[in-house]
């Protein structure tokens, strides 16, 4: 009975985090910006950091702000670099807005403040360690977004199908661009705070990976994610209070070995089947 | 959809529920994090395995005493293990440096709610009250570098604030438990008696008692005090414990990596004369590890102290670069084979800093 | 004078990982796996904890051949599969290993000493404190690796370039595994030296800022590593004048650099993408 009570809010915070992660793990799969979340939670986290020199309390509302000012940042640089071929993707110019955003922190750190245990506390959370409050907050923050982002789907969705096309139907492809990357670094920078980096990570690229292998149509890949993340978070945080281990790398362990199994009955079924697609491509429906 | 999710959280409630007892079980009897005390008695948490170890001499059998964090992890950071937090809901008496030096301590606190050992309550220990602090910073602001801003936490690497630690423990006991106040009183002094001897021998410790010895030692006279003649002989003969040990390295310099040592490098008298990485985290400057590494050069030293706990692939290239040997010691005991409690943590700090400088 | 005879050896290191990873990072910028190497130092560090739980000593010679040994296999595998689905690019693949490598760590970390080291502690990196031997090693395995390529240059850049489907199926695979193997041991040995994210950069960056002013291959090897050594010295350089911490300010140099080439270059992309809006 006291391990239920226990893995409550981890679990609700499993829940909370699904429902929005795997709608925006669909986009990022597609747009092929894997690493964002990182990059996003770091540029945040470079926020916080300049509100701690100014020795503005990290829980504070200004430090929010702050953060949110480095994410609305690059959500513009992101979204005005964005390139229509591979050239430089734009996986690279993430990658590097991380790597500046996380030794830019330090350097800052170094010069102005002390060492950097205390920031880094502040922001990165764990799944086992979340509060109600923060799992409220995030839910009412991710509703909204979510109503967003199904209110104009007809913009994003396209944005990252097909960008050439979306440009030609007419959509400001620079404006929907800057929305989506602000939504999801917003998302991300709620997420990070009653997850930690990498329940974020794992919840946004691999249910929609396992959902990517068998449908292409949003609304089913939405909801197997959200299904698959369930049963996973029950079976991991469960096995993480069983044997004692962290919660959430438990939770993520369990999410790959899903996928695995996923894509071994996958290949069992492909091979049983002679007629029909040989190769994995699932044909694209209207 | 909803049908689903329901049939899901009917099951989730019914594992769990299964094995709850299971994992309760399971938790008593961890061999890790305790040292086969009365399971019935006193629940004890500590943040660090070294007030565990103080804990137990003075409970002994009355208690049962647990530990988050050992020598064999960072102090920084405590991985987000279930049991943590249940051992903290559990307790009766929550034991903590009491600086900024256990800053997940206070997530573990709220996960776990437990009003009983809050801040404030009669279960909350802060060891540190009542120790003089090393390296306290002039300015109280973060200009000077300086990662703890009311000075240094590591204090349980002195053997002589091990006996504030126990006098501070034991108010918390006596709080909590005044039924075996005396008890704990008696384990205490007890306690404090064995850390003398440890410390200056028995000789000394029965001719002079060990609080005339430890305030000689905090004053910094205690070697001009032992070059008396008593007896015929200088006292300094009589000298024993770990003061005698430690008397091949006294006012030797040494490097540090972090400035984990203040308390025992004063106590012994090593001298730190520098640190490779002052602040945790952050690589130094080039022109840092230059003036390093003429340090180490033009004042013959030949020894870097590091806590087992850092990595060590970057204190190898140290070593072969600037010529020097890196002496590994864990911050706490409990994480190394035979370094059971606090004595044997020290007894084998300073066996492995004679062993290296030979 | 002092201080140059004492950056000597940091700079030659910083002249050497620039040029290896200067020519790596050209493929890798092409090939869109931008993080593979992030995820080849967490899978490098989950190898030194499983081999740490096994008995090794850490910093032992066994503890590294483990480390290494068990990164190779698994980015053998990962060479050497498929993908054919639009969605499941490599980079996901990639992302998959890396949380997991991540996660195994997680839950290893109070198993083992110093457990949190492994998790991906991201400004490990000593390079100021690098000797000649260092140097002299890294010298050997980079120019054994480089000669490997230029074997295989054409191919690679074919590969890169993204016509994969032009080779046999047995072909490609012996090709990635030779191209991953070697960036494998290549990453594991300057995360040693330059940590983390210097190697990162020295990927990225400089790369990057070649794309923006050729298309010649040869030419973008050459250039990445010029632009990757000058980085560097002008980070030495403000670190040792200004006491920045070392690492952090290469890095920040560079990303810089990138900014300035970015904002002043013709690109054509951005022309194109401009007009169009």
């Amino acid at each position: 009975m006291e391990g239920l009570i226990f893995m409550l809010p981890p679990f609700a915070a499993c829940l909370t985090l699904i429902g929005i992660h795997g709608y925006f793990g669909i986009h990022v799969l597609k747009r092929g910006i894997i690493f964002i979340d990182i990059a996003m939670a770091q540029i945040a986290a470079l926020g916080v950091t300049f509100a701690f020199i100014f020795k503005i309390d990290p829980e504070s509302s200004w430090t929010y702000l702050l953060s949110l000012i480095f994410v609305l940042i690059a959500a513009y640089i992101f979204s005005t670099l964005r390139c229509k071929n591979p050239k430089i993707c734009i996986e690279a110019i993430i990658g590097i807005s991380y790597a500046v955003a996380t030794t830019a922190a330090v350097i800052l750190i170094d010069k102005a403040a002390g060492s950097d245990e205390h920031v880094k506390d502040m922001i990165i959370g764990s799944i086992l360690w979340v509060k109600w409050a923060d799992i409220i907050k995030s839910f009412v923050v991710y509703a909204i977004i979510g109503f967003i982002h199904y209110y104009f789907r007809d913009k994003f969705i396209p944005l990252s199908e097909n960008y050439e096309q979306a440009i030609q139907k007419g959509v400001k492809v620079r404006l929907w661009d800057f929305i989506f990357y602000l939504t999801l670094g917003i998302v991300v920078m709620h997420s990070v705070r009653i997850g930690g980096i990498l329940i974020v990570f794992s919840f946004l690229i691999i249910p929609s990976s396992i959902s990517a292998l068998f449908s292409n149509k949003w609304f089913p890949r939405i909801l197997s994610g959200w299904i698959i993340g369930t049963i996973v978070s029950i079976i991991g945080l469960y096995l993480s209070w069983k044997f004692d281990v962290p919660s959430g790398p438990a939770v993520v362990l369990f999410l790959g070995l899903f996928l695995v199994i996923t894509v071994i009955f996958r290949s069992i079924g492909k091979t049983k089947n002679i007629e029909g697609s040989v190769d994995g491509n699932i044909v694209t429906e209207s | 959809m909803n049908r689903i999710l329901s049939k899901l959280q009917i099951i989730f409630l019914i594992l769990f529920l299964i094995t709850n007892a299971q994992a309760q079980h399971r938790h008593r009897y961890r061999g890790e994090h305790n040292w086969g005390q009365n399971k019935r008695g006193l629940r004890i948490v500590t943040s660090f395995s070294d007030f565990a170890s103080i804990t137990k001499y003075i409970v002994q059998e009355k208690g049962y005493v647990q530990f988050i964090s050992s020598g064999q992890g960072d102090p920084h950071f405590v991985p987000p293990k279930p049991s943590y937090a249940m051992m903290m809901r559990n307790a009766d008496l929550w034991i903590t440096t009491g600086l900024d030096l256990e800053v997940w301590s206070t997530t573990l606190l709220d996960k776990a709610r437990n009003r009983k050992i809050m801040d404030g309550e009669i279960g909350f220990v802060a060891v540190s009250d009542g120790i003089a602090l090393l390296q306290k910073p002039v300015k109280a602001d973060r200009t000077e570098g300086d990662i703890h801003l009311m000075g240094n936490p590591h204090i349980h690497t002195g053997p002589m604030n091990w006996k504030q630690i126990a006098k501070n423990i034991t108010i918390g006991l006596q709080k909590v438990d005044p039924g075996n106040a005396g008890f704990y009183v008696q384990q205490r002094d007890k306690f404090i008696d064995m850390v003398d001897r440890a410390m200056f021998g028995d000789e000394l410790v029965n001719i002079f008692g060990g609080e005339t010895l430890e305030n000689l030692l905090h004053n910094k006279t205690l070697m001009t005090f032992l070059e008396k003649e008593y007896q015929g002989e200088k006292l300094v003969t009589k000298l024993g414990g770990w003061m005698k040990d430690a008397m091949p390295f006294r006012g030797k310099k040494v490097v540090a990596y972090h400035k984990n040592w203040a308390y025992f490098s004063d106590t012994f008298g090593l001298e730190v004369a520098g640190y490779v990485e002052p602040k945790p985290g952050i690589p130094p400057s080039a022109k840092h590890v230059m003036n390093t590494i003429n340090l180490i050069k033009s004042q013959n030293i030949d020894m870097m102290l590091i806590a087992s706990y850092f990595e060590k692939s970057t204190p190898q290239m140290i070593e072969s670069r600037a010529g020097i040997k890196a002496v590994y010691l864990p911050l706490c005991c409990g994480a190394e084979k035979g370094v059971n409690d606090v004595f044997d943590l020290m007894d084998f700090w300073i066996k492995s800093i004679n062993e290296k400088l030979n | 004078m002092d201080t140059i005879l004492f950056l000597a050896a940091p700079i030659t290191a910083c002249l050497l990982l620039s040029g290896i990873l200067g020519y790596f990072g050209n493929h890798i910028l092409s090939r869109g796996v931008i993080f593979v190497d992030i995820a080849v130092a967490q899978v490098a560090a989950l190898g030194t904890m499983i081999g740490i739980l096994l008995g090794a000593n850490e910093g032992s010679l066994f503890s590294s051949l483990f480390s290494l040994g068990f990164t190779l296999i698994i980015v053998s595998a990962f060479a050497i599969s498929k993908f054919k689905h639009k969605e499941f690019s490599q980079e996901v693949i990639i992302g998959i290993i890396y949380c997991m490598a991540l996660a195994a760590a997680m839950v290893m970390v109070d198993m083992v000493t110093g457990g949190s080291n492994f998790i991906q502690k991201t400004l490990t990196g000593a390079i100021l404190w690098v000797t000649w031997k260092d140097n002299l090693i890294l010298f050997i395995i980079f120019s054994v690796i480089l000669l490997l390529h230029m074997f295989f240059l054409k191919k690679f850049i074919k590969i890169s370039q993204g016509e994969r489907d032009s080779f046999p199926l047995s072909e490609l695979r012996l090709l990635e595994l030779v191209f991953y193997i070697t960036f494998g041991i290549v990453v594991v040995q300057s995360v040693k030296i330059g940590g983390i994210f210097m190697v990162f950069m020295y990927l990225i960056g400089p790369a990057a800022m070649t794309h923006f002013i050729t298309e010649n291959w040869r030419k973008r090897f050459f250039l990445s590593w010029i632009f990757g050594f000058l980085g560097s010295l002008i980070g030495l350089f403000v670190s040792f004048k200004y006491s920045f911490s070392n690492g952090p300010t290469i890095v920040c140099t560079l990303g810089l650099m990138l900014f300035f080439i970015a904002l002043f270059s013709k690109n054509p992309n951005k022309h194109t993408a401009q007009i169009i809006e």
